[in-house]
C-alpha cells in the first residue's frame, strides 16, 4: 500500500523531468505517466477511503532545513486525490489534442508543468507539513500559470495569468499567517504535532480559521474571492480551464476542511457565516453567469455557483454538528463533498465540450455567434445536453443526488431547536432553491444558443472536428453523471468514512448511514420508473406516427417566410428578462455606437423619415464586485505601492546586492544571539 | 399503494382535461357567450392522437423527443403528489424535492423542444418561461418545505396525513399566505391569465402556446395532456392547503373530487376577472410569491416548537 503510495507520488515527478527530453511526443509521455500514477495512485487511495484500512503515511529524512518529508493519506485527502486521480488521465490525453500548432519545445513545457501540476496537487493532498503543503501549493499555482501562459501569450491571456498569480499570492500570505501563527510553540512544524489536540493557539481559533477560510478561499472561489476565475477560464486553453475549475478549486475546499478539523471547536458562529458566503456566492454566480454571453465566462460563473453551493452545505454541516444535530450534519457534509465529485466530472466535461465547439466555430467563444451545433456535432450535442442537465440538478443524473442530500440536510436541521442553526437552514433552503431555478434558465440558455437553430454566423468549413480521443474520453464522462445518478445509493457507503472523520475525535454513535440508503433508493426507483415510462410512450408515439408519414416543412413561424438566422433569440435576448429583473445588481450597459463615417457637410441628408437608420448597440455586463470592491482595492494599493516600485528596476546586480544584504542582516541578527534568531 | 390513491389516480388520469373545459366555460359565460362543451378538450385530444405530424427541418432529435420526456415527467409528478391522504405509489422521505424537481425536467424538455425549432416565436416563449419558472420553482419549492416543517415531516404521505383541521388552524397566518402564493404560483405555471393568455396565440401574450406552435398531432396531444396534468397537479396543492384532511380516506377523496371543478370556476373568475400583465410585473409578483412562502416559512418555524 505504501509502496503503491510511493509509486504514484514519484510517477508524476518523473513524467516532469522526462517530458523536456521527448519534444513533441511528450504528451504522449507525459499522459501515460499520469494514467500509471493513477492507478498506483487509485491502489492506495480506494481502500482508505472506503475505511477498509486506516490512515497510511511515511516520512523521509530531508535535508533541507524546517522541510520534512512527511506525508499521510487518510480519508478526506482520499476522498479528493480519487477524483483527482480519475480526471488527471483524461486531462493528461487531451492535452496532446491542444498543442498542435505550438511549436515542440513549447510543447515540451506544457508536458512538464501539466505533470508538476499533477505532482503538486498530489503533495497537496498527501503532505502532512507545513512547509511541504506550501511549497506544493505554490507549485500548483505557478505551473497552472505556466501552462496557461505556455498555450498563448497575448496581452489579454497575460492579464488573466497575472490576476491568477496576484490572487493566488494573497492567499498564500494568509496561508502564511495561519501556518505559523497557529501554534508558535510546537516543536516542529508537522501536523500531527503543530495541530495536536488541547494545543494553545498563537492566535484565536476563529482568527486562525478565517486566515485559512481567506487564503484557501481565494483558490476555492468563495464568494468575493473568486475575482480570478472568470478571467482565468476563458483565457486557458480547454483541457486547463477543466483542471482549474474542477482540481484547483477543489484544493481550496480541501484546505477549509483540514482547517474546520484541525482548529474544532470553532466559535459556534463560523457555521452561519460558511454557510452564509457560499449562499451569497451561489446566487451571484449564477446571476452573473445569466448575464454572460461567452461560453467559458458562463461556465466560470457557474463554478462559482457550485463552489458556494458546496461552502453552504459545510456552512450547514458545521452549524449541525456545533448545536447537536449529527444526522443533519452527516448530511450535509455529505451532500457538498458529494457535490465536490459531481462538480469536478460535469465541469470538466462541459469545459472540454465547450473547447470543442470552439475550435468547431473557428475559436469564437461568443454565444451570440453560435447556433445550430447539434447538426454539425450531434455527439458533441449529446454530452452537453446530459451535462446541463446534470449541472440543473435533474434526475436522473449525478447533480440532483447531491442536491437532495442537501435539502435532506436542510430539513433535518429545521426541526432543530437551536434558532441560528433553523435560520441557517432556512437559508440554505432559500438560496438551493433560488440558485436551482436560475441555473435551469443559464444552462438552457448555454445548450440551446449553442446547439439548437440554426448557425447565427458562418463557421469555417475546415475546422478540424473532434478526434476519436476526444469523444471517447467526453462519451466516458457523460457515462458517469449517468451512472452516479442511478447508483446514488451505494454513495452514502462511500461518503461514510469521510463525513466520520469531520466529527472530529467524538464521533456520534448514530448510524449515519441507514437514513438516506432508503431515501436514495426510492429516488433511484423513481429515476427508473421515469425513464420506463418515456420509453413507453416513446414507443407509442412512434407506433402512431409509424404509418402516417409526417411530413417536412420549414419552421411555421406564424407563416412567414423569410425568417434568416438573424432573427432567432440570442444569448443575451433569452436571459433578458431576468437581467433586467436583476438590473440593480448586473447594471448592463448599452451604449448606442456610431455606424460608418459621419457624412460629409455638403452630401444630402440621408433619407431617415419612415426607415430607421441601422444602429450598434452594444451591451456590457462588467464583474460588479470586481467593478465596485476589487477594483478601487487593487487601485488604492497600487497608487500606495508606486514609490516601492523604484525597487524594481530591472538590474540582475542590484537584486543580487539586495540579497547580499538581506543575508548579511539575517547573519547579524542570528549571531546576536538566542534572542535573535531560530538557532542552527 | 393503497386502492383510494390508485382510484384517485386514475380519476386525475381521466378527468384532467375536464378543467380546461370547465374553466373555458365559465369565461365564456362571463363574457355572455355560450361557450364551447365542456367536453372539448377531450375532442381536441382525440383529434390530434389521430392526426398524423408536421416536422421543421430545422428540428433535430430533440423536437421529437421532448414532448414524450415532458408528457413522462408530468405523469410521474402526478403519480407523486397524492389526492387526499395517500399517494398511489410509496411516499418516501424527500419525495417533495422529487417531485419539483420532476416538473424542472419536464420544463426543460418543453423548453429545449421549443428552441430546437430556431424559431423567434419559440425563442420568445422560451424566455418568458424561464423567467417565470425561474422564480415559480423557488415559490413551489417553498410552499413545500413550510409545509413539511409545520408538520414536521419530510414526506407527501406523512406531511398531508398530518394536516388535520387542528393543526391547520394552530397555523393559520403560515396556511393562508401559503394559499396565496400558491395561487399566484398556479397562475404562473400553468400560464393562466393575468400572466398569459391561453386563448390568443398573439405575440403579446405568449408563454406556453408559443412553445407549441410548431408542434402538430401526436407531440401536440403529449404536450396538451402533460399541461392539463400540470393544472391538476397544482389545483391538488391548493385543495390540500385550504382543506384539511379528513380521517376517512374515502370521504376526503369523495369531497376533493367534488371541489376540483369548483377551483376550476374559481380559476375561470380570476382569468375574467382583468387583463393580462405587464411581463415585466409578472417576475415581481412571483418575487412576492416567494417572499410570502419564506414569510410563512418563518411563522412556521418561530409558532412550532422543536
Amino acid at each position: 500500500m505504501i509502496v503503491c503510495l510511493v509509486i504514484a507520488i514519484l510517477l508524476p515527478l518523473a513524467g516532469a523531468l522526462v517530458s523536456p527530453l521527448r519534444g513533441r511526443r511528450s504528451p504522449a509521455l507525459a499522459a501515460l505517466f499520469l494514467t500509471g500514477a493513477s492507478a498506483f495512485g487509485l491502489a492506495a487511495a480506494v481502500p482508505v477511503m472506503m475505511g477498509w484500512v486506516g490512515p497510511i503515511g511515511f516520512s523521509l529524512p530531508s535535508a533541507v532545513p524546517l522541510l520534512e518529508l512527511s506525508f499521510r493519506l487518510d480519508a478526506l485527502s482520499a476522498w479528493f486525490w480519487v477524483i483527482t486521480l480519475l480526471l488527471l488521465p483524461f486531462i493528461g490525453a487531451l492535452a496532446g489534442e491542444y498543442v498542435r500548432s505550438i511549436s515542440p519545445r513549447r510543447v515540451a513545457i506544457c508536458s512538464t508543468f501539466l505533470c508538476l501540476l499533477a505532482f503538486s496537487l498530489t503533495l497537496i493532498l498527501l503532505a502532512n507539513q507545513a512547509i511541504l503543503f506550501l511549497f506544493a501549493w505554490e507549485g500548483m499555482t505557478i505551473s497552472t500559470l505556466m501552462l496557461v501562459l505556455a498555450h498563448d501569450h497575448r496581452k489579454r491571456v497575460a492579464r488573466a495569468g497575472w490576476l491568477f498569480l496576484v490572487m493566488s499570492q494573497v492567499g498564500v500570505t494568509f496561508l502564511m499567517v495561519f501556518f505559523f501563527m497557529a501554534n508558535p510553540s510546537a516543536g516542529s512544524l508537522e501536523f500531527s504535532i503543530l495541530f495536536a489536540r488541547g494545543s494553545a493557539w498563537g492566535l484565536p481559533a476563529a482568527a486562525l480559521f478565517l486566515a485559512a477560510l481567506i487564503g484557501f478561499g481565494t483558490k476555492a472561489g468563495v464568494f468575493p474571492l473568486f475575482g480570478w476565475i472568470p478571467e482565468a477560464d476563458p483565457a486557458a486553453p480547454d483541457h486547463i480551464a477543466a483542471l482549474m475549475s474542477g482540481m484547483l478549486v477543489k484544493m481550496g475546499i480541501y484546505g477549509i476542511l483540514r482547517a474546520y478539523i484541525w482548529l474544532s471547536p470553532l466559535p459556534p458562529w463560523v457555521g452561519p457565516l460558511l454557510a452564509a458566503l457560499g449562499g451569497v456566492g451561489a446566487l451571484y454566480g449564477v446571476i452573473l453567469a445569466l448575464a454572460q454571453r461567452h461560453i467559458k465566462r458562463l461556465l466560470a460563473y457557474s463554478s462559482i455557483e457550485n463552489v458556494g453551493l458546496i461552502v453552504m452545505g459545510l456552512g450547514l454541516g458545521m452549524s449541525a454538528r456545533q448545536w447537536g444535530h449529527p444526522f443533519a450534519a452527516a448530511l450535509a457534509f455529505g451532500g457538498a463533498l458529494f457535490h465536490v465529485w459531481n462538480h469536478a466530472i460535469f465541469k470538466t466535461l462541459l469545459f472540454l465540450l465547450a473547447g470543442l465547439v470552439q475550435n468547431r466555430a473557428g475559436g469564437q467563444g461568443d454565444m451570440n455567434r453560435l447556433g445550430g451545433m447539434l447538426r454539425l456535432m450531434p455527439r458533441v450535442g449529446n454530452a452537453f445536453l446530459v451535462a446541463a442537465a446534470a449541472i440543473c440538478a435533474l434526475p436522473p443524473f449525478n447533480g440532483f443526488v447531491s442536491e437532495f442530500i442537501l435539502y435532506i440536510g436542510a430539513f433535518n436541521a429545521l426541526s432543530a431547536g437551536e434558532p441560528a442553526l433553523r435560520l441557517t437552514a432556512v437559508g440554505c433552503i432559500l438560496a438551493l432553491s433560488i440558485v436551482s431555478g436560475l441555473v435551469l434558465a443559464t444552462f438552457v440558455k448555454a445548450f440551446s444558443i449553442i446547439f439548437l437553430g440554426t448557425p447565427r454566423s458562418a463557421y469555417p468549413p475546415d475546422a478540424p472536428a473532434p478526434g476519436g480521443l476526444t469523444l471517447a474520453l467526453t462519451r466516458t464522462l457523460t457515462l458517469a453523471c449517468f451512472l452516479i445518478g442511478v447508483f446514488a445509493p451505494l454513495m452514502p457507503r462511500l461518503l461514510f468514512p469521510v463525513v466520520y472523520l469531520l466529527f472530529g475525535p467524538n464521533p456520534p454513535t448514530v448510524h449515519l448511514p441507514t437514513g438516506w440508503e432508503s431515501a436514495l433508493f426510492r429516488v433511484t426507483t423513481v429515476t427508473a420508473g421515469l425513464l420506463i415510462a418515456w420509453g413507453i410512450i416513446a414507443w407509442l408515439h412512434r407506433k402512431l406516427l409509424e404509418f402516417r408519414n409526417p411530413g417536412q416543412a420549414p419552421t411555421w413561424d406564424c407563416g412567414y417566410t423569410q425568417t434568416t438566422p438573424a432573427m432567432q433569440y440570442t444569448a443575451d435576448s433569452i436571459t433578458g428578462p431576468l437581467t433586467s429583473f436583476f438590473k440593480p445588481l448586473l447594471r448592463t450597459r448599452r451604449r448606442r455606437l456610431p455606424v460608418g463615417a459621419p457624412a460629409a457637410p455638403s452630401a444630402p441628408a440621408p433619407l431617415t423619415t419612415y426607415y430607421p437608420p441601422p444602429i450598434i448597440i452594444q451591451t456590457q455586463t462588467p464583474d460588479p464586485l470586481q467593478r465596485r470592491l476589487i477594483d478601487p482595492i487593487f487601485s488604492f494599493i497600487f497608487r500606495l505601492l508606486n514609490p516601492v516600485r523604484r525597487l524594481q528596476h530591472g538590474s540582475l546586480h542590484l537584486y543580487v546586492l539586495y540579497i547580499a544584504i538581506a543575508l548579511l542582516i539575517v547573519m547579524i541578527l542570528a549571531l546576536r544571539g538566542p534572542a535573535g534568531g531560530p538557532t542552527p | 399503494m393503497s386502492l383510494t390513491g390508485f382510484l384517485t389516480f386514475l380519476a386525475a388520469l381521466i378527468l384532467a382535461p375536464l378543467l380546461a373545459g370547465i374553466t373555458d366555460k365559465t369565461k365564456a359565460w362571463l363574457s355572455g357567450r355560450c361557450g364551447a362543451p365542456i367536453i372539448q378538450p377531450y375532442h381536441t385530444l382525440w383529434k390530434l392522437i389521430g392526426k398524423s405530424a408536421v416536422y421543421s427541418r430545422a428540428t433535430t432529435w430533440i423536437f421529437r423527443a421532448a414532448p414524450c420526456i415532458h408528457l413522462a415527467a408530468t405523469f410521474f409528478a402526478l403519480l407523486l403528489i397524492p389526492f387526499g391522504s395517500r399517494t398511489f405509489l410509496p411516499s418516501f422521505a424527500g419525495d417533495i424535492i422529487t417531485f419539483v424537481y420532476i416538473l424542472a425536467l419536464a420544463r426543460f424538455a418543453l423548453v429545449l423542444g421549443a428552441m430546437d425549432t430556431g424559431s423567434p416565436f419559440e425563442g420568445m416563449g422560451t424566455s418568458r418561461e424561464i423567467t417565470f419558472s425561474a422564480l415559480a420553482e423557488p415559490a413551489l419549492l417553498l410552499i413545500l418545505c413550510t409545509l413539511a416543517a409545520a408538520t414536521n415531516q419530510r414526506s407527501f404521505d406523512a406531511i398531508f396525513q398530518s394536516l388535520t383541521p387542528a393543526h391547520m388552524a394552530a397555523h393559520l397566518p403560515a396556511i393562508l399566505l401559503l394559499g396565496t402564493a400558491a395561487i399566484l404560483v398556479t397562475l404562473s405555471e400553468n400560464s393562466r391569465m393575468p400572466v398569459d393568455d391561453p386563448t390568443t396565440h398573439l405575440e403579446l401574450t405568449m408563454i406556453h402556446e408559443a412553445m407549441l406552435l410548431d408542434t402538430s398531432g401526436p407531440d401536440l396531444f403529449a404536450m396538451l395532456l402533460a399541461a392539463h396534468y400540470k393544472l391538476w397537479i397544482t389545483f391538488t396543492l391548493i385543495l390540500h392547503l385550504f382543506l384539511p384532511t379528513l380521517p376517512n380516506p374515502w370521504a376526503d377523496a369523495a369531497l376533493r373530487l367534488l371541489l376540483m371543478p369548483i377551483l376550476a370556476i374559481a380559476l375561470g373568475l380570476i382569468e375574467s376577472s382583468g387583463a393580462r400583465l405587464r411581463l415585466v410585473r409578472v417576475p415581481q409578483i412571483l418575487m412576492g410569491a416567494i417572499v410570502l412562502s419564506a414569510v410563512a416559512l418563518i411563522f412556521t418555524l418561530t409558532t412550532t416548537s422543536p
